[in-house]
């Protein structure tokens, strides 16, 4: 047990003292409080900008022959930082435009057509759409009128607006789909990014030869064990501060944001539990078959190629998983809640958008709990075979012998 | 301590490499394991560190069954290798610990090694900032580090310059002056006759030869003498030899003026003594020839390739 504290320590300094853990980290955490700032700093210049509405610095010429704009009111409540002047000569209005005395311009044709005239046209410019929405509440207003209906009261009738309420009785699926697609999509993440490095880690001490002296020094149990609950404790701690230092950055820019995120902030307690639990234990299930896969290499730049069906079981689950959080009820999301390869992260989905009974939880639990352990030692016992094979990477054929003899 | 290795038996894919070898070291020697390429030494020496199971055969320690890992064993392998992009302190300490010692007692053995091996200024440097044979040195110090009572060094003079390989030679005799039980192999003849009492000769797999190597080396020169003629010219001597005497001896080797002659049969040096004088020949040398471990060893382990 001693070998084992000794180990973990050793490569959980060695991975978060790491220059590339250390600078991700700080790159990530300091993008997230920049991107959580970005709403409130845009918000600020729109502050400016309505300010600079009031004073309405802008000039936009009208020329409506026909006479078709019957309330003046609706461009000024459209358009207030705008000042409104109405052209009588078609060629004045575009000149006033072309020379840049005037910022918009429309000349109506009738009640239904118009002409936008602007210097320099752009991707973000909606004025001619705000413009339609005047012409066409216009022409509404004009015909409604005209066949003598009550405007104001056809208006409240339109707006008029329908209170519901939902009472969710068993498990909120739709509410909880946001954040278990976000940790679906963060678990998938660490297994993907910390798993490889444990592959890594394993196989460059198989290249430097280091792994004789080690299998030398403590059982390979101590080893795999250390090595892999380090790396998982390491990618746990980055990912905790990363998550942290959005929440952080969200809390302080919550007013800005109109606090958009707390409904999913507040993620049931029985979902959070079914995530750790479930997670922890396929993290480590996957970094055990990992570290294990990385032994079997005798290089470095093996490794990709090595871990790369794993890696398409983990993507196969990750996509399955959300189809899953679509059909949490289907006969596929039954199957796999159970699975150890896919209960990692199906059941955790399961438990957040459908209704699973204990028992259900804590079977699956069990087997996938088993079956990490099992991997351990199984990692383990590959891990002492591929100490003795410098040189070559084992096939898959190598490594199901080296579960059966002892070299 | 007595270190005994019966009758050990290893196949990697059906390909037999160890036939049964045997042989036993004690405490305050240093047995010299010996063999050309392939010949089966490291794979010997990784069965006795446990990193390979032997087919058949026992390994025992004081006639009880020996278990690497319940021993205080310093073990340098023939793969050497610690990490590269760590520093020497930190990784020195931390094998240190996982073979039993307190951070504390790791710091103090790694400073008396690092400057016991002249390497102390590199203490807080990354391994592969240092030349190959300061590593050497760095790994010889995790060797010895725990104090073992047991050290095991694989091809341990392998890379090292002069200067070096003496460092070294002091510390492996400072071992066995201290009691230990030392076990190495080499292709260097002249450092194992240095410092070896006892030799095994392995070849294919086999021990072909073991023991005291003082009393191999006097098998080998006991029924062979040095003869060197004073009034004969070398051709007249092999001449005389080849003409007069191939009833009593042969000639084994030449070396310029020198005759090393194997004796046949139940001939006594004295008898060619006393008819070379009756001859009129005139001795410069005559000698009982003391065969050295290279010539042992080329006579054991060299016959093919």
């Amino acid at each position: 047990m001693r070998s084992f504290f000794t180990v973990l320590r050793f490569e959980f300094n060695t991975m978060v003292k790491k220059r590339s853990f250390l600078v991700s980290t700080l790159i990530i955490v300091l993008g997230s409080f920049l991107l959580m700032s970005l709403p409130g700093l845009f918000q600020g210049s729109d502050s400016s900008d309505s300010q600079v509405s009031v004073e309405a610095d802008k000039l936009m010429l009208i020329l409506d022959k026909q006479k078709v704009l019957n309330d003046e009111q609706l461009l000024k409540e459209q358009f207030p930082d705008y000042k409104i002047k109405f052209e009588s000569e078609d060629q004045a209005l575009r000149n006033a435009i072309e020379l840049g005395k005037a910022d918009a311009g429309f000349i109506i044709h009738n009640a239904q057509s118009f002409t936008y005239c602007v210097k320099n046209s752009s991707l973000t410019d909606m004025t001619d759409t705000h413009f339609r929405d005047v012409l066409k509440k216009n022409y509404e207003q004009t015909e409604l009128k005209r066949l003598n209906y009550n405007v104001e009261r056809i208006e409240a009738i339109y707006q008029a607006d329908i209170i519901s309420d939902t009472e969710v009785l068993g498990t909120d699926g739709a509410g909880n789909y946001f954040y278990t697609y976000v940790l679906v999509f963060l678990l998938y993440m660490m297994i993907i990014v910390y798993g490889n490095q444990i592959a890594v880690g394993v196989a460059s001490e198989k290249s430097n030869r280091a792994i004789e002296i080690l299998t030398t020094s403590c059982s390979p149990n101590a080893l795999i064990f250390g090595k892999v609950i380090a790396g998982a404790l390491a990618g746990v701690l980055q990912t905790a501060i990363i998550v942290g230092s959005v929440l952080i950055a969200y809390q302080m820019n919550a007013d800005a944001l109109n606090h958009m995120l707390d409904p999913y902030l507040q993620i049931p307690s029985g979902v959070l539990a079914t995530f750790a639990l479930f997670g922890v234990l396929g993290y480590l299930l996957f970094s055990f078959i990992l570290g294990a896969v990385g032994a079997m290499c005798s290089k470095v730049e093996e490794v990709n190629s090595a871990i790369l069906p794993i890696q398409m079981v983990i993507i196969v689950v990750f996509i399955l998983s959300i189809f899953v959080l679509q059909a949490p009820n289907g006969t596929l999301a039954k199957v796999m809640m159970y699975l150890p390869l896919s209960s990692w992260m199906c059941m955790f989905v399961n438990v957040a958008v459908s209704s699973v009974s204990t028992i259900e939880i804590v079977i699956s639990l069990a087997l996938l709990a088993i079956s990490t352990v099992l991997m351990g030692f199984v990692g383990a016992k590959l891990y002492r075979r591929g100490t003795l094979s410098y040189g070559n990477t084992l096939k898959f054929s190598q490594m199901l012998k080296a579960l059966k003899h002892n070299d | 301590m007595k270190l005994e290795v019966k009758n050990l038996h290893k196949s990697f894919q059906g390909n037999e490499v160890l036939h049964g070898i045997s042989f036993s070291v004690s405490s305050g020697k240093a047995l010299g394991l010996l063999g050309r390429n392939g010949a089966g030494k490291s794979t010997t020496i990784r069965i006795l560190m446990d990193v390979f199971k032997a087919n058949s055969g026992e390994i025992l320690i004081n006639g009880k069954p020996f278990y690497a890992n319940q021993h205080n064993i310093g073990y340098l392998p023939e793969e050497r290798g610690l990490y590269p992009k760590k520093k020497i302190s930190e990784q020195l300490i931390y094998l240190a610990q996982l073979r039993g010692l307190s951070y504390s007692q790791a710091k103090e053995s790694l400073r008396y090694w690092l400057k016991r091996l002249g390497v102390s200024e590199y203490e807080n440097r990354l391994l592969e900032t240092l030349s190959k044979g300061n590593q050497q040195k760095v790994q010889l110090a995790q060797t010895l580090m725990c104090n073992p009572d047991i050290v095991i060094l694989d091809e341990p003079f392998s890379g090292l310059d002069p200067v070096n390989s003496s460092i070294l030679q002091e510390v492996v005799q400072e071992c066995i002056k201290e009691g230990k039980l030392v076990i190495f192999s080499s292709h260097q003849m002249s450092y194992v006759e240095e410092f070896c009492e006892d030799i095994v000769i392995l070849h294919h797999g086999d021990v072909v030869l073991q023991g005291n190597l003082r009393q191999i080396k006097k098998q080998y020169g006991e029924n062979r003498i040095v003869l060197a003629s004073g009034n004969l010219t070398p051709s007249q001597f092999e001449q005389k030899l080849l003409d007069d005497y191939s009833d009593l001896l042969k000639i084994y080797k030449k070396h310029s003026d020198m005759f090393i002659v194997e004796l046949i049969g139940e001939t006594q040096k004295n008898e060619v003594l006393s008819r070379m004088i009756h001859d009129g020949i005139e001795l410069d040398h005559f000698r009982i020839y003391e065969a050295s471990l290279t010539d042992i060893f080329v006579s054991k382990a060299g016959d093919e390739e």
